[in-house]
């Protein structure tokens, strides 16, 4: 099914908080699929496969700490949704020259809007390294350089994020990014099915129009 | 004299302490600045041009129409599909699943197969699909008072008895007017740098106002056929009293405070026309006359306006009063002196009671179209704009915005039932917002982020045992329970209008006031509360039909016009 990106947005938020995040990161989530469908990638997918691996995951084996300089969850692969937050909030050290180090990572790719939105802000171009594939991200379209294969791992021994020169290289393929499988459309309502309640007598009786006096 | 000769420091905007309560939000009335009127200035000063591309009804009623829009880089087209339905099926609820009519504005003008595509989804509403070169999705409903009652009178050669028409208003009425992606539709983003959509809502108004030229046309059709040679059309004057009836829930409710930064514009465009107006060192003869004409015609349209609910009836009497005390003080000589409409304003705010200061407001714009109609540019907004969070900003700061823009939640005692007794909450039925009890209903685990004054109170408290100097971004790391709020004092912090304050999760809370106030905007009359949840409103009556934009005279198009200015 082909969405609008208002589609995949509110689909991804509302799935994200019902695998168990908060309703501020649930929020990031959707923005970073959005920006992830909207540039060619496959956002749903990757939101899909996370929340999957995290499902019923406390928030306290996820929060990264940072160990001998490298951000680490404190059980298991980092969540690229909690880093990519600790990303942006972090814009202002990134734009004096930080490079960030994240150690485990779970579905990579979902950080580059994050890495995208914290260029944007300290004003600058960075690029985001993990197993052989750099994505330059700043101004325009991202690009791509090294091992394409590599951009969509389900998992990323570590990943690096630092200012860049923007070494021109091959554009990303914009694919179609709003274009959703059954099965991801099937897994997020999934789990956007547990942010509803249970529909009571109460609760329907006058919530909407009725029809008399029409 | 120039816009920037008035300064605006010359009288302040109205404080957001003031202006952003639910009690005058829900006493706020269209104006210039409103949608809908946004709209039709455009359509009538770059001469955009009406065409009915197709009109294929039968007798029953069921068939398709294509009316267009030209105007001078784009052309839209609604295309509308209308069907028989059996009275049982007829259903203004979200859960509907048939409609008198379904609409969808196109992007350009639609082919063959556009419209054979078409056919097979937009009748389904929910259940189809439509794609990015649809703006818009629609349905409505006939009115069972009047819609038939009309067909018939048309049918023997007679109009319709014109207090009959004006008791209802409107012949079909919208449950939904759906945009902004919504089943696959055209992203606003994706559109949002065209003129003709600038300004909020645009494509949503221009669907109603298609879709009310379609339905005046649909009942005259159908007369014609079921009289033939005896049926006549609706007399003019009393056709163009008719508008588009809106039944709207609390589906709506959540969209002003899911959308803050919007508000904030809203808002602030409001307040700015208010304070321009309020800083006129004098008023000339033309503009009082103009004012005393729309003060009189504003009136007629209050007399026009029938509730059965016991709170709008209380409110709406409490207006006639207002209205005749403002009369009585205009004529007492209020428009003379200097700083006329500001001693006017602040009169108002003693003598007048929430609804009548609100809509002298309205009135006092009317005959400023040169002060105020650049405003509505405005009141646009990229709500992403305000997404990301200042992680470097100090906790000292964040609890002193919070001291400052959310005073009025640290006074609630939140642990009291009263505080926090309703939740809001989207049932798995119907995927609908809905407002529940929350200590009688198992509701609150599932509660949806619209309680920000509890949230904010949340967070000061969480504060409160932070060191000063710690960054908003550590906090968050340990915290990331309050991320969704500290991201909305931040907003809050930068647009002063952004926050409703008020609880909207207390026992008192009605949801009739977010409704009123956001459907005022888009320039809708005549709100009905149903209930404390749900309201019926009408839109474009007494407006142009798009036949008629280039030759009528419409400013101030949505009072009616006065008897002698009739005949």
């Amino acid at each position: 099914m082909i969405c609008s990106l208002n589609e995949i947005e509110a689909l991804a938020r509302k799935a994200a908080r019902g695998a168990g995040m908060s309703w501020g990161l649930a929020e990031e989530a959707g923005k970073a699929v959005r920006w992830l469908s909207d540039h060619g990638f496959p956002g749903p997918d990757l939101l899909a496969e996370l929340l999957r691996r995290n499902d019923g995951k406390p928030y306290s084996d996820l929060a990264p700490r940072q160990l001998d300089g490298v951000w680490r969850a404190r059980r298991g692969p980092l969540c690229p949704i909690v880093a990519g937050a600790l990303i942006c909030d972090r814009a202002d050290e990134l734009g004096q020259g930080a490079t960030l180090r994240l150690g485990e990572i779970a579905v990579p790719l979902l950080l580059a809007p994050f890495a995208y939105e914290a260029a944007r802000t300290a004003g600058m171009t960075v690029a985001l390294e993990w197993q052989g594939v750099s994505l330059v991200l700043g101004g325009a379209a991202p690009r791509l350089a090294g091992d394409e294969t590599a951009l969509v791992v389900a998992d990323a021994g570590s990943v690096a994020l630092f200012p860049a020169d923007d070494r021109a290289t091959a554009s990303v393929r914009t694919s179609a990014g709003r274009q959703v499988s059954a099965e991801t459309m099937r897994a997020l309502e999934g789990f956007a099915t547990r942010t509803y309640a249970p529909a009571t007598e109460a609760s329907r009786a006058g919530a909407g129009a009725g029809r008399e006096g029409d | 004299m120039k816009l920037d000769q008035l300064s605006p420091d010359h009288v302040a905007l109205r404080r957001p302490e003031t202006v952003m309560r639910l009690a005058r939000m829900g006493s706020f009335h269209q104006s210039r600045l409103s949608f809908m009127r946004v709209l039709l200035r455009r359509l009538k000063s770059e001469n955009w041009r009406f065409e009915r591309r197709a009109f294929e009804i039968d007798a029953r009623g069921v068939g398709h129409a294509v009316y267009t829009m030209h105007g001078p880089a784009r052309s839209y087209s609604l295309v509308a599909f209308a069907q028989d339905l059996a009275p049982e099926q007829r259903s203004d609820r979200v859960i509907a699943t048939a409609w008198d009519a379904t609409f969808t504005l196109f992007d350009g003008l639609p082919s063959a197969a556009d419209i054979a595509r078409l056919s097979r989804n937009v009748p389904l509403q929910e259940a189809g699909r439509v794609t990015a070169r649809e703006l818009t999705v629609s349905r409505a409903n006939r009115s069972v008072r009047l819609f038939d009652h009309v067909v018939d009178c048309l049918s023997r050669g007679e109009q319709p008895e014109a207090g009959r028409v004006d008791e209802v208003g409107y012949l079909m009425r919208t449950t939904a007017v759906y945009g902004s992606g919504k089943l696959g539709a055209a992203d606003r983003e994706s559109i949002c740098d065209r003129p003709e959509f600038a300004a909020p809502f645009q494509a949503e108004m221009l669907t109603v106002f298609l879709i009310r030229g379609f339905v005046l046309d649909l009942v005259e059709h159908l007369a014609a056929l079921r009289g033939g040679d005896r049926a006549v059309a609706l007399d003019p004057s009393l056709r163009r009293r008719i508008g588009i009836g809106n039944s709207t829930g609390l589906g709506m409710a959540p969209f002003l405070l899911n959308h803050p930064i919007l508000l904030n514009n809203w808002i602030e465009a409001r307040e700015t026309a208010l304070a321009r107006i309020r800083a006129l060192p004098a008023i000339s003869p033309a503009e009082a006359a103009a004012f005393r004409v729309m003060l009189r015609r504003g009136r007629r349209n209050i007399d026009d306006w029938h509730s059965e609910h016991p709170i709008q009836r209380d409110k709406i009497s409490g207006l006639k009063a207002d209205l005749d005390r403002l009369d009585a003080h205009v004529e007492s000589g209020a428009l003379e002196g200097a700083s006329p409409w500001d001693r006017l304003y602040l009169w108002s705010e003693t003598a007048l009671g929430l609804e009548g200061q609100e809509l002298l407001v309205a009135l006092m714009m009317e005959p400023y179209g040169a002060l105020v109609d650049d405003l509505p540019m405005r009141m646009s907004a990229d709500e992403s704009a305000g997404f990301r969070i200042d992680g470097g900003m100090s906790v000292a700061r964040l609890r002193d915005i919070l001291e400052r823009d959310y005073a009025w939640v640290l006074g609630i005692d939140w642990n009291s039932p009263e505080a926090q007794a309703r939740a809001w909450y989207v049932s798995a039925e119907k995927l609908e917002p809905r407002l529940g009890e929350r200590h009688l209903e198992p509701v609150a685990a599932y509660e949806q982020p619209l309680a920000p004054g509890r949230d904010a109170a949340l967070l000061f408290a969480a504060l409160g045992r932070e060191a000063s100097d710690a960054r908003v971004a550590d906090f968050l790391l340990r915290h990331p329970e309050h991320r969704h709020i500290l991201r909305r004092v931040q907003i809050a912090a930068r647009h002063p209008y952004a926050e409703i304050r008020d609880n909207t999760v207390g026992a008192e809370v009605l949801p009739i006031d977010l409704l009123r106030a956001k459907l005022s905007f888009f320039g809708a009359c005549h709100f009905d509360p149903r209930s404390d949840r749900w309201v019926r409103i009408n839109m474009f009556r007494n407006a142009p039909f798009p036949h008629e934009l280039a030759e009528m005279e419409f400013a101030g198009w949505t009072y009616p016009a006065l008897p002698e200015a009739l005949s």
